[in-house]
Formats: C-alpha cells, sequence, structure tokens
C-alpha cells in the first residue's frame, strides 16, 4: 500500500496514472458535494443552475452532511453507497469529474468508465462521519438548494484519506479479493 | 398500578436518543478491539481502527456517529402493572422532532416515496405488551440508516427444505449485501411467522448484545456456523479484505404455518446505535 497525497481539480490529469488499487490517499483542495438527486438532474440535463461552475478534473464526493455546530463548517460527513449513482455516473464523469470517492462495491462497468474517462474511485471510511469531519475545512452552497440535504455543496478538505478502489486501468479492489 | 407520566418518560427517551447517536455501545466496541487483535490485513486494520476514532471524536465533539442519522426505530414493552396515560406514538414522534432539531441530526426522510416534498424526521414505533407481571417498560431504539435499510433479504422456501438449504439462503444473501452494508456489520436472521413477523424479528435480533446467543442449541450453533462461514467470506471492514466481515450473526424464529418458511435476512452496519432502558 503506497500513499499519495492530490491536490484537487487536478493541474494535471496524468498524475492519477500512478494510482493503482488499494494504495491509500490524502486529497486537499475542493470537492464536489452531491448524491441521487442531483445526478439524476444531471443525467436528465435539468442543469440551469450548473451554469458557469466548472467541474474539469475536478473531485465529487458522494455525501449527505449533518448541518454544522460549534462554529465547524460542517457536522458528520461520511460517504453514502456509490452504487446508487452507477447509472448517471458517465453524465457526470462526461462535465470533467475525475475522482469519485463513496463507500462499497460498484457495478462492473464503472471499470471500463474509469478506463474511457481517465477516472479513479476510492472509498473512505464509511460510517466514520465524525472522524472525518476534522479534514473539511469549509463549505458551500453550490445549486439546487431545494434538495436541501441532498443539495450539491463544495468542501475545502485537507488530507481528506481514501483508498484507491477503481483505478485509472479498470481494475477494481473487489476482484482481487 | 403504576402510572407513567408523559414528562417523566419523555425526558428519559429523549435522553436514550441522543446518547444512541453520540456513543457506540460497549459491546460493539468490544466487539472491534477484539477484531484488530485477530487482523493481519494492513486495510482492515487501519478500517477497524478508525471506527474507534469515530467513537472517540463522537462522544467528545458530540457529533453523531455517522451522518446518517436515519430513522430511528422504536421497540416499546409494556408490563402489566404499568399504565401510560398518554400516547406513546405522539410522545416519540414529538421527542423524535425535538431532539434532531436541536442536535442538528440530518433530515433523512421525505414526505411521500415518489411525490417526496419537504424533507422531515421520520421515526416507527413497534408497541408490545409482554414483559410480564412487572410495573416496568422497556424501551429500545435502533437507528437505521439508508445503507442499511437498503441491505434486507426476504423470501419464502419450502417447508420441507433441507437446512442446509437455509443456511446457504441466508449465507448467500448475505454475502450479497454485505459489501454495501458497512461491514463489519451484524446479521439478524428471522425465521418462521408470518412474512412481516419474520422481517420484524429479524431486526429485533439486533437488538441483542454481541456474543448473546439464542438459547436454543441448535440455533445458537447455526448462529456461530454462519458467522465463521462470513468470516471466511474476506469481505472484510468495508469491504476491502479482512477475517472481519460480521461481528455476529442472530438467528430468531417464531411458529409457522405448515406450508410456509420465510426468512429474512437483516444487516446493521458497523455504526450500530442501539440502546435499550427500563423505566
Amino acid at each position: 500500500m503506497k500513499e499519495y497525497k492530490i491536490i484537487l481539480p487536478l493541474v494535471e490529469v496524468s498524475v492519477l496514472n500512478q494510482l493503482h488499487v488499494g494504495d491509500k490517499v490524502y486529497i486537499s483542495g475542493e470537492l464536489f458535494v452531491f448524491r441521487d438527486q442531483v445526478h439524476k438532474k444531471i443525467f436528465n440535463q435539468e442543469i440551469q443552475q450548473l451554469i458557469g461552475i466548472n467541474f474539469r478534473y475536478s473531485g465529487l464526493y458522494y455525501c449527505a452532511a449533518t448541518a454544522p455546530k460549534y462554529g465547524l463548517p460542517v457536522g458528520s460527513c461520511g460517504p453514502t453507497s456509490s452504487y446508487r449513482m452507477d447509472d448517471y455516473t458517465e453524465a457526470v464523469l462526461q462535465l470533467g469529474v475525475k475522482v469519485m470517492i463513496g463507500k462499497g462495491y460498484r457495478s462492473e462497468f464503472i471499470s471500463s468508465l474509469c478506463r474511457k474517462y481517465n477516472a479513479v474511485y476510492l472509498i473512505t471510511y464509511g460510517g466514520c462521519g465524525a472522524y472525518l469531519n476534522q479534514f473539511v475545512k469549509e463549505t458551500k452552497l453550490v445549486a439546487y438548494p431545494e434538495l436541501a440535504t441532498e443539495a450539491m455543496y463544495k468542501f475545502v478538505v485537507e488530507d481528506f484519506p481514501g483508498i484507491v478502489s477503481i483505478d485509472v486501468y479498470g481494475n477494481t479492489l473487489w476482484n482481487r479479493l | 398500578m403504576r402510572v407513567i407520566e408523559k414528562e417523566k418518560f419523555f425526558s428519559e427517551v429523549k435522553n436514550l436518543l441522543i446518547q444512541t447517536h453520540y456513543y457506540l455501545p460497549e459491546d460493539v466496541l468490544e466487539a472491534i478491539k477484539n477484531a484488530i487483535s485477530l487482523e493481519n490485513n494492513e486495510v482492515a486494520k487501519d478500517v477497524l481502527k478508525k471506527i474507534l476514532d469515530n467513537a472517540t471524536v463522537a462522544s467528545k465533539t458530540k457529533l453523531p456517529l455517522c451522518q446518517d442519522t436515519g430513522i430511528p426505530q422504536f421497540f416499546i414493552n409494556i408490563g402489566n402493572k404499568v399504565m401510560l396515560n398518554f400516547s406513546v406514538e405522539q410522545t416519540i414522534n414529538e421527542i423524535v422532532q425535538e431532539v434532531y432539531e436541536t442536535e442538528k441530526f440530518r433530515k433523512s426522510s421525505v414526505e411521500d416515496p415518489i411525490l417526496r416534498s419537504f424533507v422531515k424526521h421520520y421515526s416507527t414505533v413497534y408497541l408490545e405488551n409482554n414483559l410480564g407481571d412487572t410495573s416496568e417498560v422497556e424501551i429500545s431504539v435502533l437507528i437505521r440508516g439508508g445503507g442499511t435499510e437498503n441491505t434486507v433479504f426476504n423470501t419464502t422456501l419450502l417447508p420441507t427444505v433441507e437446512l442446509k438449504e437455509i443456511i446457504d439462503t441466508v449465507y448467500n444473501a448475505g454475502v450479497k449485501l454485505l459489501p454495501y452494508s458497512c461491514p463489519p456489520a451484524v446479521v439478524g436472521v428471522g425465521l418462521g411467522g408470518t412474512v412481516e413477523q419474520s422481517i420484524i424479528i429479524a431486526k429485533k435480533s439486533l437488538l441483542r448484545k454481541i456474543n448473546q446467543r439464542n438459547k436454543n442449541v441448535f440455533y445458537s450453533e447455526m448462529e456461530i456456523q454462519l458467522k465463521q462461514k462470513f468470516n471466511f467470506s474476506n469481505i472484510g471492514p468495508l469491504g476491502l479484505g479482512g477475517k472481519t466481515t460480521v461481528l455476529d450473526v442472530f438467528i430468531e424464529t417464531l411458529p409457522v404455518h405448515i406450508a410456509c418458511l420465510p426468512v429474512s435476512v437483516v444487516l446493521q452496519c458497523h455504526s450500530f446505535r442501539r440502546n435499550t432502558i427500563r423505566i
């Protein structure tokens, strides 16, 4: 298990070529944060609210956090199950997202999509929302406020941890177990 | 006949619900610590340690153990010598609304499955009256997140099937669903009853403490056998490989119609938020 630090959005997408399944990654920079309902909107091209937002070489975290407390930028903020986004994922990758972060296994075709779009999927610590809070430094509501809990946010993170579970070569961690 | 006033019930259950979101139960912490000492998979060890770190952070900072503050499910059993002179369901709903608002727990439910509309706090209550001749009421709460509610299996087998087929059915369902349920999980199994009862007893089995076996030796051995089988699957913590796929397997049974054999499997993630009190 090698360890890497990467900054999102990426400057050079080739940075992802060095990551292999099982490697640990610490992410700093910005992450888009959205899940089921925003995926459906992007898939259905209901994207007027996204005009002017740049997704090129960005990271995406599947999460709906609890509200902030005690002056913290966010509450508990662990990942949600990624497989529910699978059918909508190609539309999101077409926007320019390169790093997806969530929990759990995904459909076989996500490996092909990672190869096709030079993207990776990381699993982070599911069920550890309080622990993951400490890596989130700022949050901002970006779009779809009407979706409440499921609105689109941006997180500024420092050393947010993940384990490479699908790499740009289409290898999956669980097929190697 | 002892009478419990609404104020007392309200404050006790409110406290119970708050604590459940911030403190992982002792038996679960013990089981995770035990698993760390047995694991030799580096990633698995790392994940299990993070589960303990998460519990420490949650209890210290009062951030909920998991952002999916889910649907609190209450199981309430009332003794024969006690009277609750208020609507239990309505009171539970009031407690949930107050606690979830003040503690800033996530609004995780919509009003309607298709029409959706506004997001709110939703909870369920199962009332029973078989605690015996006591003046107490027992209140259990189990917080069910979306990941665990999506990893529930139910089928009906023929009443003539061999034991091996029942075990295979539970094992195959579990192995298929476990990677999506934030393992290490606890597997609740319901055998018999009517179809909806088999799911409820599988879920209620999760109120047992880790390593608390079924009183019937036949089923306690089946629990141990299934636990070992799951832990040989190499699914491991969060599905990343390792020996710790389940922390335990609990089987509950009910009488069943001679034509039927309902089998239910309910998974519970490692963020095992459950608690019981007696008032």
